[in-house]
């Protein structure tokens, strides 16, 4: 349930459809995707002025003091206008592990230059092996007298291009728990190859190599919990992303089927494509309820381990339905990459295949039944 | 009963597969490993169309008197399911399958001698000049005109969705020659002889996954003599749609196609981590859902088997083409999407550049998640193209309600 009144909240919507509709035309997004740093940093200082970058964080520590249910209208509106700037890796992800880091005045630090839209600092959790499972980790940090040498690899960091620092996790030799490290960009032994995603987002490969970072970045020990709660905000997250774009295909795909003539009449007129519009909308439609039920009750406590585990499910099955059913009606020009559709299907496809995609939850699921 | 049992057809399985292991140009398999869509690189198909012509074995669907080699039904089943299994890439469909029989069918001794041999020998290609922006699912409300002029049409108008246009060096095309009486009556079926004649333009088309396969193709003021037309003037809609049954009943080898794809899905299973220190391919999720695509892989198989057996004169056989375009291709989707399920994240790195033929570009590793997605990106189109999954629906429902 939100923390912000409904005045700041509405602000927030506001602010938020208004800079889509002024900003954010497909042509521009396209552009920004094949840039060299895939985004734009103008905006993203926009977003920084608008207060977006502070909504999750403490008061004390220059946040508005929201929650994540205070930034789901925020993330549906960005799904809807099918926004690149790297929201959820900076602000969300990395964002929640600094929230809830030891009170550091490193992790201040690191606060305040993310709400002033000053560094991107990216999350890398993921490795080769790990799947979704975010306790996974072979990459080690071995405590030496000056600091900790980190050695291990780590994959589809996301905003790994951009990002001045990253946290890391790794298997600390000495307590054999994970803990989360804070490693600049530029630090020694550090090596990123970056991928564009199919999406136009950016994922990074890094390789550490004998990283030797000073003992105070160490951000967290014994981090399994937060890690797990870093990994549910973000699927929360997602998901409130993806209904953003789903509404928005669904909306071009009713606005199609109406203008679009075949035997001499609008295609919207056949009972076949109703009943998939139909469906589409059932769709859409509960799992905006799944999502919205699991956020009301988001008060004292996260989401149960099923209850995300389910969403994560039910918005990935929605994605794929809405995705294909909107490029079957579009026909051959849903298969173009002129058209906005295919954009928004990859993205939505994307979204499905991050923090662990709709097969990998429904097997936790099952096995925890 | 196996055909091995007979000793002439154990024999010439043995030579089919003798040449298939031992002839096959290295960037040909490249092109197998690196083909996202039904239709592979134009360039591998090329390739293996002339090197399988050098055999006789180029067009094994057309009757001897054309080129074909003579096989029997059997024959032809054990070449495919050879060819096929190995993912080689199947002949231009729109040369060999579409506009030849339609050539054999309603050509002049002249056009046939003109036109068939070179489409044999892999000299000439063809694409199909059949969809426009307004004329899809309903093509016979297409409007590409051809005005009469002296003794040549004057040709004006727009083709879409034109695969290969501009790798190709012929078109064949449905224009309107009359607006008089029903639309299916003025309609004309042209055999053009080439891609860039004074007036045409072809623009391709970028896909999802990031390709050009398919192309818009424009006609301003294109003249072309009178004796290029196949069948008669205003009779094209009759040729069209003896063209589009061909295409539907083409190969019928989808079974062979997609068994080769279940036995990849089973390999990216076995290098893909579950996360909990085991391979997705003991994940009881991902069993059940292969599971279920083997059981739709032999419910194909054996509706295949049976449009086989019946042949193209059966009452049911229009039936069954559309059952197989409808089942092979759902069976095609789901294998993409259950493959796309249990890749992880690294799937969903854009590796266009790699996927090139003769790239330099390496693959990320493991190599298995290269395709996966251009894959399940591209076979959004099978419900679409040759009759979208709905046309398919409606036909059978015309055919199954009316009995």
């Amino acid at each position: 349930m939100s923390k912000l009144p409904p005045d700041i909240l509405a602000q927030l919507a506001e602010s938020a459809q208004k800079f889509i509709s002024n900003e954010y035309s497909f042509t521009h997004r396209q552009a920004l995707a094949s840039s060299t740093i895939g985004y734009s940093e103008k905006h993203w200082q926009m977003f920084a002025d608008l207060a977006w970058l502070a909504i999750p964080f403490n008061e004390e520590h220059g946040g508005l003091g929201g929650n994540i249910a205070d930034i789901s209208g925020l993330l549906e509106q960005f799904g809807y206008g099918l926004i690149i700037e790297p929201y959820i890796s900076t602000v969300v992800l990395a964002g929640h592990v600094l929230s809830n880091a030891n009170d550091s005045p490193l992790s201040q630090e690191l606060t305040a230059q993310i709400i002033s839209g000053n560094v991107h600092i990216s999350l890398a959790w993921q490795e080769r092996q790990s799947s979704a499972n975010v306790m996974n980790i072979k990459t080690t940090a071995t405590e030496t007298e000056d600091g900790y040498l980190i050695n291990g690899e780590k994959i589809s960091v996301l905003n790994g291009l951009n990002a001045d620092s990253y946290i890391i996790s790794a298997q600390s030799q000495n307590t054999k728990t994970p803990s989360l490290f804070f490693v600049a960009a530029d630090t020694k032994g550090l090596s990123a190859q970056h991928h564009q995603l199919y999406d136009g987002h950016r994922a990074t490969t890094l390789q550490l190599q004998n990283v030797l970072i000073p003992k105070q970045n160490q951000l967290v020990v014994n981090a399994e919990e937060l890690l797990k709660e870093t990994m549910t905000v973000g699927m929360y997250a997602l998901c409130c992303e993806a209904l953003g774009s789903m509404e928005k295909l669904l909306e071009m795909t009713i606005e199609y089927a109406k203008i679009r003539k075949q035997f001499g009449v609008p295609i919207a007129s056949f009972q076949a494509l109703r009943h998939m519009i139909s469906d589409m909308y059932v769709t859409l439609k509960k799992t905006r309820c799944l999502n919205e039920q699991i956020a009301s009750q988001w008060v004292h406590h996260s989401p149960s381990p099923q209850d995300i585990a389910a969403l994560k499910v039910q918005t990935g099955k929605a994605a794929h339905f809405i995705s294909r059913n909107a490029i079957q009606i579009h026909g051959g020009i849903g298969m173009t990459n002129e058209l906005e559709v295919g954009h928004y299907v990859k993205r939505l496809t994307t979204i499905d295949g991050l923090l662990g995609n709709s097969q990998y939850h429904l097997a936790s699921l099952a096995n925890s039944l | 009963m196996a055909p091995e049992k007979n000793m002439d057809l154990g024999k010439f399985r043995n030579e089919i597969c003798d040449f298939l292991n031992n002839h096959i140009p290295d960037d040909v398999w490249e092109a197998v490993a690196k083909t996202t869509s039904y239709f592979p690189a134009f360039s591998a198909v090329m390739t293996m169309h002339k090197l399988l012509a050098t055999k006789g074995w180029s067009v094994v669907n057309w009757p001897e008197e054309y080129g074909g080699p003579g096989w029997s039904d059997e024959q032809r089943r054990i070449f495919f399911e050879e060819y096929c299994s190995r993912g080689l890439p199947m002949m231009a469909p729109q040369s060999v399958g579409m506009v030849a029989p339609a050539i054999m069918k309603f050509g002049t001794a002249e056009q046939k001698a003109k036109y068939l041999p070179p489409i044999a020998s892999g000299a000439d290609t063809w694409c199909q000049g059949y969809s426009e922006p307004n004329a899809g699912s309903d093509l016979v409300s297409l409007q590409c005109r051809a005005d009469s002029d002296g003794d040549h049409y004057i040709i004006n108008g727009q083709k879409t969705w034109t695969t290969w246009a501009f790798e190709v060096d012929h078109i064949f095309l449905l224009v309107r020659t009359s607006s008089e009486g029903r639309p299916q009556a003025g309609i004309t079926f042209l055999l053009i002889d080439s891609m860039s004649l004074p007036g045409m333009e072809v623009r391709p088309i970028i896909g999802l996954d990031g390709m050009p396969e398919q192309a818009e193709v424009f006609f301003d003021n294109v003249r072309v003599p009178k004796t290029q037309v196949l069948g008669t003037e205003n009779q094209g809609w009759t040729v069209a749609k003896y063209l589009l049954e061909h295409e539907r009943a083409a190969g019928g080898s989808f079974q062979f196609v997609l068994r080769r794809e279940l036995d990849k899905l089973r390999t990216l299973a076995n290098v893909t981590d579950d996360g909990h220190g085991s391979k997705i391919s003991s994940d009881p999720v991902f069993k059940q859902k292969c599971a279920e695509l083997e059981v739709d892989w032999r419910c194909l198989a054996a509706s295949e088997n049976y449009a086989r057996r019946i042949g193209s004169n059966h009452p049911e056989a229009a039936h069954m083409a559309s059952l197989i375009k409808l089942e092979s291709m759902n069976l095609t989707q789901h294998i993409s999407e259950l493959a796309l399920d249990i890749s992880g994240t690294l799937a969903l790195v854009d590796q266009q550049l790699a996927l090139h033929i003769g790239s330099e570009t390496p693959p990320i590793d493991p190599i298995e998640v290269l395709t996966v997605m251009p894959t399940y990106l591209n076979q959004r189109a099978s419900s679409i193209f040759g009759g979208s999954h709905q046309i398919q629906r409606d036909i059978l429902a015309k055919l199954v309600i009316s009995k």
